[in-house]
């Protein structure tokens, strides 16, 4: 038998979130009183009220069944999340069509036997798709290419 | 003014050719969002939000509200011809469009999904055209304490409603409500929870949220089925959509309950249209002479929960328009369209910006009319987009949310900002905890903050202002009620589990 660690860990992470809070508001802002409240009232009750909720999830938890972990997705979720963090540090330094490409590259080994030439052709097609929706049709100030040296 | 007069105004907002351009382009975008698996039209809205910076707060409404119902349309092609829900909404339309399909009558399917759907929508709209200026009238003289109170049962009833366990979904209102906070303290100037990047100062993006919670999970968790699925072309041509008198003389009155029970669904915070269009099912089952049908293929099944899920796409407007107060985290979207374009939600909506609420209401009639030519005649084409596999579309949709996001301030940090949601919203996905009532959170959050302070400094400190005013103590009995039931049913079920595992 394995508990539902889920809820357990999920809880958990409540519970620490809603103390973080509540006990940052508490050192760093003015609490006030309740009829004039400071800055620090409001974030503090939320953050008690938060690690409340999360006693309330993990508690049960302890003394559920459950048929164990279910599948994590590290594939997708580490590609997709580089893809996107290779454009936030990509589109200022070199502009908007090398980002999209790494994003275009990084993104696709999310999805498993990655074929080269069709990442290669969505590169291209998604830098075309960009450029007329963002730059003729809407308008937006975006660079297409820049040379940091 | 006069209800003429405003239909007039309506009708002229709505059919000026930059409007009806975009309404025509949100329907548009609908229909082959709702079409695709894996994109919802949370995801899809929060994808075009930015965009709506450019248009003006009419045009950008009437574009996301099109996107809206138009995604309930789509969701039915997905639902019946292959059997996969493009929206939780048209889930129940599986069950028995897809037994129709499977016996070549999808086309037939289609077309009076396509007709309840229209049904359903206009006579929502007339329920929303006589309500929503009576109950904005009707909310002018509310304090802060009743928009306190009304703002708790909206969260109590989105999180405590919903599937999964009411500690869950409260939790995650209350970290949106906490994430709300981070930013400049309106009261007193101080900037909260900023951890020394400046780029927080004005709080954290709603479109980065969005965009992170429900676009970047939605991304990672879609990319595991990337194999196509087989179809009978020869079931969607325009030859086999005629419907026989039978199933005319069978569909009528379902489509009227669907209508009704969708609208009323619509108007209450937290059921929204994936509630209604469950519940019409239900009702069709229960009164049917022969329920026995239902599951193989009744028509019945097919058009009362798509005429109640287009009703509640439309009436779910009712609060967000009257009072300010989104029901749903859709609307909490729509609603963040507004602030972001500079007008305060509320019941002074309609007589300060009538062009804008009588425009938008006259839209739905026109956005309706437009969805039910580009369903009827373009199914080919709808389909034939089914097919396109997810390996393409993945780089797709994450290049329009990165370069989405960055054109809002041409902020690096908020395409960062997206990254840590998008994993917040993973780790949610795989913990099972529901991320739209975070969104509803952190959308009411700091309105709520605004009013329980001024709320507490009327009544000088004194906690029993909510339940001396009668309007508020109704409200807050209510939420109070929804709660302990929540919490009750909540314990009940996993009693009764541990029930059936020990047994």
């Amino acid at each position: 038998m394995t508990r539902d660690y889920h809820d357990i860990v999920g809880g958990l992470l409540l519970i620490a979130a809603g103390l973080f809070v509540a006990s940052y508001a508490y050192g760093h802002y003015d609490i006030g009183s309740v009829r004039r409240m400071g800055p620090g009232m409001f974030p503090m009750g939320a953050g008690a009220i938060l690690a409340v909720l999360g006693v309330f999830v993990a508690l049960p938890a302890v003394f559920r069944r459950s048929d164990g972990w279910r599948p994590l997705y590290l594939r997708p979720a580490a590609a997709v999340c580089l893809g996107v963090i290779s454009f936030a540090l990509m589109v200022r330094p070199f502009g908007l069509v090398p980002a999209i490409l790494v994003l275009n590259v990084v993104s696709s080994l999310a999805v498993r036997k990655p074929r080269p030439l069709q990442i290669a052709v969505t590169g291209i097609a998604l830098c075309v798709v960009a450029y007329l929706i963002f730059h003729l049709a809407l308008h937006l100030p975006l660079t297409l290419f820049r040379w940091p040296w | 003014m006069d209800i003429f007069a405003n239909l007039v105004l309506g009708l002229e907002t709505a059919f000026s050719p930059v409007n009806l351009f975009y309404c025509f382009v949100g329907v548009f975008l609908g229909t082959l969002i709702g079409v695709l698996p894996g994109i919802g039209p949370l995801t899809a809205i929060s994808m075009l939000l930015p965009l709506t910076f450019h248009f003006g707060p009419t045009t950008a409404l009437i574009m996301l509200a099109g996107i809206w119902y138009g995604t309930g349309y789509g969701g039915s092609t997905a639902a019946i011809l292959l059997n996969i829900p493009g929206t939780t909404s048209s889930a129940v339309t599986c069950l028995d469009g897809y037994p129709m399909s499977r016996q070549g009558r999808g086309g037939v399917a289609l077309l009076m999904t396509t007709v309840a759907s229209f049904i359903g929508g206009s006579i929502s709209i007339v329920l929303l055209m006589i309500f929503a200026p009576a109950i904005a009238r009707y909310a002018l003289q509310f304090g802060s304490a009743e928009y306190f109170s009304l703002m708790v049962l909206g969260l109590v009833a989105a999180s405590a409603v919903t599937d999964g366990s009411a500690a869950k979904g409260l939790a995650m209102v209350v970290l949106g409500i906490v994430l709300g906070t981070v930013g400049i303290d309106i009261y007193s100037g101080q900037t909260r929870f900023d951890f020394g990047f400046l780029e927080l100062g004005n709080g954290i993006s709603l479109i980065a949220l969005a965009m992170g919670l429900f676009g970047v999970s939605e991304v990672i968790l879609s990319a595991r089925d990337v194999g196509t699925k087989a179809l009978d072309r020869s079931s969607v041509t325009l030859r086999v959509m005629k419907p026989t008198r039978e199933d005319l003389k069978r569909s009528w009155l379902p489509i009227l309950r669907g209508s009704g029970i969708g609208s009323f669904f619509g108007t209450l915070p937290g059921t929204g249209p994936s509630i209604a269009s469950f519940m019409s099912y239900a009702v069709e089952k229960r009164v049917s002479r022969d329920p026995g049908r239902f599951g193989s293929g009744a028509i019945e099944g097919v058009v009362a929960p798509e005429a109640a899920n287009n009703a509640a796409d439309q009436t779910a407007f009712i609060p967000t328009l009257a009072l300010g107060i989104p029901g749903s985290a859709t609307m909490a979207l729509m609603l963040g369209a507004l602030t972001i374009n500079g007008i305060a939600p509320g019941p002074t909506l309609m007589t300060d910006q009538p062009s804008l609420f009588w425009g938008l209401v006259m839209s739905f009639w026109i956005g309706n009319i437009l969805l039910v030519i580009l369903n009827i005649p373009m199914v080919g084409l709808w389909v034939r987009l089914l097919l396109v596999p997810y390996r393409i579309l993945l780089p797709a949709i994450l290049m329009f949310i990165c370069i989405g996001t960055y054109s809002v301030n041409n902020s690096a940090f908020d395409v960062w900002l997206v990254v840590c949601f998008g994993a917040l919203g993973y780790v949610m996905r795989i913990l099972q905890f529901p991320a739209a009532p975070l969104l509803l959170g952190f959308v009411l959050g700091p309105m709520m903050e605004e009013h329980f302070r001024r709320a507490m400094l009327l009544s000088r400190g004194d906690f029993m202002t909510f339940f001396d005013r009668p309007i508020s103590a109704v409200v807050m009995s209510l939420s109070l009620a929804l709660l302990a039931w929540g919490l009750f049913s909540a314990f009940r079920v996993r009693r009764r589990d541990a029930a059936a595992q020990s047994g």
